[in-house]
């Protein structure tokens, strides 16, 4: 409202400049064309008798003129030599200018400034021939005033005009902005965590801003449900552990025989490292769900991801498993981010060493036409073709999985996957085991 | 007493069985809920310590299944789910009692009393008879307040035979109370209880009858305690 106020004043303060600008014109105009029309008056009153200039001075022109009670008219006609046949001997002379045209201009006299005509007239008679010169003046208060007087009434317009502009525009913002105001009051009237759809009813114009905010407030929603469960989940997944870790530490301080209590901490130590492990796969998950918005793609190589993973994945300490490894010479180009890549892939690694039983892990990676494939199988007990599905939900677990599993992974490797537009699917093998099969699309180097 | 002790963390049943061994309980272990519901089928148990989130069936179908059979042994749930729901649904299904991991040990043991107790249909921990006292809950046994020391074993055969004050105690419902599935119990080990609490309890007012090929009793007498009656 503000820019549009100060938009409108220096509007109407040109509008005013040029209201001025005419009204100064057009008093001149007018007062002109009086002064011309007394001047060309004077000089048809004017007769050559006898070789002598005759002017009968027709005082009805110089009445036209007086009309501004406050004006002094000043005349003069003179010869073509010069001379004053009638008149004010002493008006000032006009610029030098040729032809024939009646000629106006400004020039000090009296002590003010005067507006003069000069009108040339030829005469020929039989006698003699001659010209000559009138000049009637006439000092420029009336047009100032005149001119005053439509800037004056100009002024008001604009004024009246820009007022109820101003008013109207108000007006139309206000009524504009009045649902919005209702939206805004129902808004911070809602409980911070309401989410639900807004339904006030707002002109059409705004039909697309409402759809868009219930929108946002959908996904946001649903974002805060996900991150619910999966927070709900994550502590109930700890509880345990933590109640094996306090029972044993309340049963070994009441243990006596050092052989008890060494078992006590054994169980103790097992739990913690459980715990550990589960808190930091939580993390890993948390921080995988916030980067895979961003999706910040670069070329890399799927062959060292692999390694890494596999390195990462591997427990340091106590018996590794046996691992194969099939991976394709040369380098295989994948479009993606390295990071939740790898993370994907230690997730299916971490899985197969866990639930997949004695037998070798094997991993292998190979190119067909524009897919990489990466397949990583194990000897466990496979899964059901219900499971299959569901293990891809989110804390959807398989029937056979044995406690302490955070079922978390997999719901992240298939958005993973996904996100950089492959796919992912979980089949039993012929030989028994599972195998969990990677199409990602190939960059083009 | 006997207990069944329905948890599939490994670390946690070990915890949990140590503890309640010592305080001379048997406690059978089955680490998910098709085993429990098998064994709970054909073995009748004083106390089932339940926790809900089982493999293969899980805790409340395991109890769902006891109820619908008509089988009344007190159930007391562990759980990692602490919800209000979770509470209200589990002790609507039919358990006694309700218990969130991680839990104190003493509470645990408090809660498992309360519902031995009352499986017995005890009003309190302590009974008295005459200057003899049983507390359960201090796991003390008195004289004229003197304590008489116990092994675990002896007190829980106390226990079971106070429980049944005045009524005969068949061997075999013994044997169930006192012995695990693990245990190794010949087939004198009864008696061999029943003479070394016999022997502690001289200077009760009490007096432990058998009675020939169906069991024993407990029953309050006027001082000086002989065996067979």
């Amino acid at each position: 409202m503000l820019y549009l106020g100060a938009l409108l004043a220096v509007f109407a303060v040109a509008l005013l400049f040029a209201a001025r600008d005419y009204g100064q014109r057009a008093a001149n105009r007018s007062y002109d064309h009086l002064l011309v029309s007394s001047a060309l008056s004077i000089a048809d009153s004017v007769a050559l008798v006898d070789g002598q200039w005759q002017v009968d001075l027709p005082y009805a022109a110089l009445d036209l003129l007086s009309m501004a009670e406050e004006d002094r008219v000043f005349y003069r006609v003179a010869d073509s030599r010069g001379r004053t046949i009638t008149g004010y001997e002493d008006l000032p002379q006009a610029p030098r200018r040729s032809g024939n045209q009646p000629q106006l201009f400004d020039a000090e006299y009296s002590g003010e400034k005067v507006r003069f005509v000069v009108v040339k007239r030829s005469f020929a008679a039989a006698s003699a021939q001659g010209e000559v010169q009138v000049q009637v003046g006439q000092t420029r208060r009336a047009r100032a005033e005149l001119a005053q007087e439509m800037v004056n009434r100009a002024l008001i317009a604009i004024g009246v005009l820009s007022a109820l502009l101003l008013a109207l525009v108000a007006f139309g913002v206000h009524r504009a902005f009045r649902p919005l105001v209702r939206l805004e009051r129902e808004l911070s009237r809602r409980e911070p965590s309401d989410l639900k759809p807004l339904d006030s009813h707002v002109p059409r114009e705004m039909n697309q801003m409402v759809a868009a905010l219930n929108r946002f407030m959908e996904r946001l929603s649903s974002s805060n449900e996900t991150l619910r469960a999966f927070m709900a989940e994550a502590a109930h997944q700890m509880r345990t552990p933590l109640a094996a870790l306090r029972a044993q530490a309340q049963l070994a301080l009441d243990e006596e025989e050092p052989e008890d209590m060494q078992r006590s901490l054994r169980a103790i130590e097992r739990n913690a490292t459980h715990m550990s492990r589960l808190l930091n796969q939580l993390l890993s998950d948390a921080s995988v769900i916030h980067r895979s918005n961003l999706q910040r793609f670069a070329p890399l190589d799927l062959v060292e991801t692999v390694h890494q993973a596999l390195h990462e994945a591997l427990p340091q300490a106590g018996p590794a498993p046996r691992v194969q490894l099939a991976i394709t010479t040369g380098a295989v180009q994948v479009n993606g981010d390295a990071l939740l890549l790898r993370e994907a892939i230690k997730n299916l690694i971490d899985n197969a060493i866990k639930y997949g039983g004695d037998g070798p892990l094997q991993i292998a990676l190979t190119v067909q036409d524009t897919q990489a494939v990466l397949t990583i199988a194990d000897h466990g007990p496979g899964i059901s073709a219900a499971d299959a599905e569901r293990v891809f939900e989110r804390f959807g677990r398989g029937e056979n999985a044995p406690a302490g599993g955070a079922g978390l992974g997999l719901a992240i490797v298939k958005r993973v996957v996904e996100s950089h537009g492959g796919n992912i699917d979980l089949s039993n093998r012929p030989e028994g085991g599972l195998v969990a099969t990677i199409h990602l699309p190939r960059h083009a180097a | 007493m006997r207990l069944l002790l329905v948890e599939d963390n490994a670390d946690l049943a070990d915890a949990i069985i140590r503890r309640m061994r010592r305080n001379g309980h048997a406690v059978d272990w089955q680490a998910d809920g098709m085993g429990a519901a098998s064994v709970l089928r054909y073995q009748s148990f004083d106390l089932v310590v339940l926790d809900i989130g089982l493999p293969k069936l899980d805790g409340l179908r395991v109890l769902a299944g006891m109820r619908e059979r008509g089988d009344s042994t007190p159930v007391l749930m562990l759980t990692a789910r602490d919800g209000i729901e979770d509470r209200v649904q589990a002790l609507d299904v039919g358990a006694d009692d309700y218990l969130g991991k991680p839990f104190d040990f003493r509470e645990f043991e408090a809660r498992c009393r309360v519902l031995l107790r009352r499986g017995r249909g005890q009003a309190s921990e302590v009974v008295q008879i005459g200057s003899f006292q049983f507390d359960n809950a201090a796991h003390r046994v008195s004289l004229d307040g003197e304590v008489i020391e116990l092994p675990n074993r002896e007190f829980r055969l106390l226990e079971i035979l106070v429980g049944r004050l005045g009524q005969v105690v068949g061997k075999d419902e013994i044997g169930k109370g006192l012995f695990g599935f693990d245990d190794e119990a010949g087939p004198n080990a009864i008696e061999l209880y029943i003479g070394r609490l016999r022997k502690k309890l001289i200077a009760a007012p009490l007096r432990i009858t058998t009675v020939r090929g169906v069991g024993y009793m407990l029953e309050a007498s006027d001082g000086g305690n002989d065996g067979d009656g």
